[in-house]
C-alpha cells in the first residue's frame, strides 16, 4: 500500500514532464509599445513638497519664526533683567529701612 | 542579429533591436512567469514588465552573465516581488474584512489549468501547482525552473547566484517536502 502511494507521489511529481511552452499572448509587442509609450506620456508629477514654490515659501516661514523668536527671546531677557535688578533694590531698601539685614552672629 | 549585436544596439536606443529582443525572449519570459503567477493576466502584465526593465536597464548589464541569464533574473525577481504585494494586500483585505460589514475577501483563483499541461497529466498537474506554491521562495524558483524550463543545475545556480551543489540540495529538499504534502494530503 505505501509503495502505491509512493509510486502516486512521484507520479504527480512527475506531472510537469513534458510540458509544452505555451505561446505568448497575440500582439504583445505592439501592446508592450504602447505600454511603453503611454508611460512616456504620464511621466509622474512631483510630490506638492517638492516643488521649488513650496520649497521657498516653507523656508522663509521657517525663517520668519525663527527671527521672531530670536528677538522675543532677547527682548523677554532684557525685561527680565530690569525687573530683577529693580526688585533687589527695593528689597534691600526695604530691610534697611526697618532694620531686618541679618547679621550673623559669627562676625 | 547575433546575441552582442542585439546589446549593442539595444544600447544607442534601436528599436529594430528592441523588438528583435522581445521576439527572440517572449515566450520564455511569459511562461516563466506563467509557471510562477499561475495567471494568464499577470504573466502578461509582468512580461511586459520585464521588457521596460531590461529597456532601461541595458546600460547596467555588464555581460558578465548570458543576456538569457540576466533576463531569466528579472523574470523571477519581479514575479516573486508581485507574488509578495499579493500576499500582502490579501492579508491587508483580510484584516479589513474583519473590521468591515462587508465579508468580501480577494478572490480566489481556482486551481490553475495550465495549457501547456498534457490532458492525462491535467489533474496530477494541479495539485502539483497548488503545492509548489507553499514552497520557500528558493525552493520553489529552483524546482519551477528545473522541472519546467528544463535548465541545468549550472544554469539555474547562475540565475539565482547559487553553487550547483546548492541548487541540488535546493532540488532535493523541494522534492522531500512536496512528497511529504502529497501523502499528507488525503488524494487516494
Amino acid at each position: 500500500m505505501s509503495t502505491k502511494i509512493e509510486n502516486k507521489g512521484l507520479h504527480i511529481l512527475d506531472s510537469f514532464d513534458n510540458m509544452n511552452q505555451v505561446d505568448s499572448p497575440l500582439f504583445f509587442y505592439t501592446r508592450l509599445l504602447a505600454r511603453m509609450q503611454n508611460d512616456l506620456h504620464q511621466k509622474r508629477k512631483p510630490f506638492f513638497y517638492l516643488k521649488p514654490a513650496f520649497m521657498t515659501i516653507s523656508l522663509s516661514c521657517i525663517l520668519i519664526i525663527n527671527v521672531l523668536f530670536f528677538f522675543n527671546i532677547n527682548s523677554k531677557k532684557a525685561v527680565l533683567a530690569k525687573d530683577q535688578t529693580s526688585s533687589e533694590a527695593t528689597i534691600e531698601s526695604f530691610s534697611n529701612s526697618y532694620d531686618l539685614a541679618t547679621t550673623s552672629v559669627y562676625e | 542579429m547575433v546575441e552582442q549585436e542585439i546589446i549593442e544596439q539595444l544600447r544607442k536606443g534601436d528599436e529594430k533591436a528592441f523588438k528583435e529582443l522581445v521576439t527572440l525572449f517572449e515566450h520564455k519570459v511569459y511562461n516563466t512567469a506563467l509557471n510562477f503567477l499561475q495567471s494568464h493576466h499577470d504573466s502578461e502584465d509582468i512580461a511586459q514588465e520585464v521588457f521596460i526593465q531590461v529597456y532601461h536597464s541595458i546600460q547596467q548589464f555588464k555581460g558578465n552573465a548570458k543576456l538569457s541569464t540576466w533576463i531569466y533574473r528579472i523574470t523571477i525577481t519581479k514575479c516573486l516581488d508581485h507574488l509578495r504585494s499579493k500576499k500582502r494586500k490579501k492579508r491587508f483585505a483580510f484584516i479589513s474584512s474583519l473590521f468591515s460589514e462587508k465579508n468580501d475577501l480577494l478572490y480566489e483563483a481556482p486551481d490553475f489549468d495550465h495549457p501547456g499541461v498534457q490532458l492525462d497529466r491535467k489533474e496530477n498537474a494541479a495539485i502539483l501547482f497548488k503545492l509548489v506554491n507553499t514552497l520557500p521562495e528558493s525552493q520553489k524558483t529552483a524546482f519551477l525552473l528545473n522541472k519546467i524550463e528544463a535548465l541545468s543545475y549550472g544554469e539555474i545556480g547562475q540565475i539565482m547566484n547559487k553553487s550547483e551543489s546548492a541548487v541540488d540540495s535546493l532540488l532535493q529538499r523541494a522534492k522531500q517536502s512536496l512528497l511529504k504534502k502529497i501523502n499528507k494530503k488525503d488524494l487516494y
